[in-house]
């Protein structure tokens, strides 16, 4: 049974400050947690690889998309229900992520941003012997 | 430091604010052939543009493959339509989930002045364009006048 999928109006961030003039929405995300790693998917739909920025600075995960308004040149809107701009959000990790292994990349307006786990964070299987 | 530069970033800035300005002025109902009970919340969200060739319709459909979406154009009538599968790998747990999976199916009715049987889709990073021409019809005509 397939559900019947809606769309979600586009909540603008106001309290956030960014260098870059031009208003900014909040991305939809999911984060799920796998054994070898934590996945956080955002919707950044307009955005491509090349205008994604993925920072981590202490502890705080910034993700930015920038938009191209060059594919909106010489059209008029006409009828419009969602507002175009750049994308930002930003969370607080937990310190069992690795830094290093951070892997991103973005596939159909989806930013998809992989953390290995740190080694001590990992499930340990420890052998029992007898004794 | 280069402060400023021919193709300067406040440019684009100042570009995405006038268009950001001008969308949200045509904020209203496009044209929808069905009102949902809503009005609003109809995946996918759509944008309607106009240019001298005709009618642009930008849809937002990320995490949506391109080979999901159909498009299809009866009379006047546009419908676009598909699904949105998330997929995770097995022993997920999540802490977070805010983006929904499911079928869509939308219909829109075209006005007419353009031509349904020249459409074109095409998908890229999460947004669906439809164009849709102009009629031969509505297009200006230059008559000549003979002397008689």
């Amino acid at each position: 049974m397939t559900e019947e999928l809606n769309a979600r109006d586009k909540e603008e961030v106001r309290q956030e400050e960014s260098t870059h003039p031009g208003r900014s929405y909040r991305p939809d995300v999911d984060i799920f947690e796998t054994a070898e790693s934590l996945v956080l998917r955002a919707d950044v739909p307009g955005v491509d690889e090349s205008s994604v920025s993925v920072r981590l600075d202490d502890g705080v995960l910034s993700l930015e998309g920038r938009v191209s308004v060059q594919d909106y040149e010489n059209l008029t809107p006409v009828a419009t229900e969602y507002p175009i701009g750049n994308y930002l959000r930003r969370f607080q990790l937990s310190n069992d992520l690795d830094p290093e292994g951070i892997a991103a990349r973005v596939t159909d307006g989806v930013l998809e941003v992989t953390f290995p786990k740190s080694a001590q964070a990992k499930p340990r299987q420890v052998q029992v012997t007898a004794g | 430091m280069t402060r400023f530069r021919f193709a300067s970033p406040f440019d684009s800035a100042g570009r995405l604010l006038t268009l950001q300005r001008e969308v949200e002025r045509a904020s209203g109902n496009p044209f929808d052939a069905e009102q949902s009970p809503s009005g609003r919340g109809v995946f996918p969200s759509t944008n309607v543009f106009r240019d001298d060739d005709g009618l642009t319709l930008r849809m937002e459909v990320p995490g949506v493959s391109p080979a999901d979406i159909s498009v299809e154009a009866r009379e006047n009538t546009l419908t676009v339509s598909g699904e949105r599968t998330i997929q995770i790998p097995e022993g997920t747990s999540y802490h977070r989930r805010e983006r929904g999976a499911g079928r869509f199916a939308r219909a829109l009715q075209l006005p007419r002045d353009v031509d349904p049987t020249n459409v074109t889709a095409t998908c890229k990073n999460g947004i669906l364009t439809v164009r849709v021409a102009k009629s031969e019809n509505a297009k200006p005509r230059q008559i000549t006048v003979q002397a008689a």
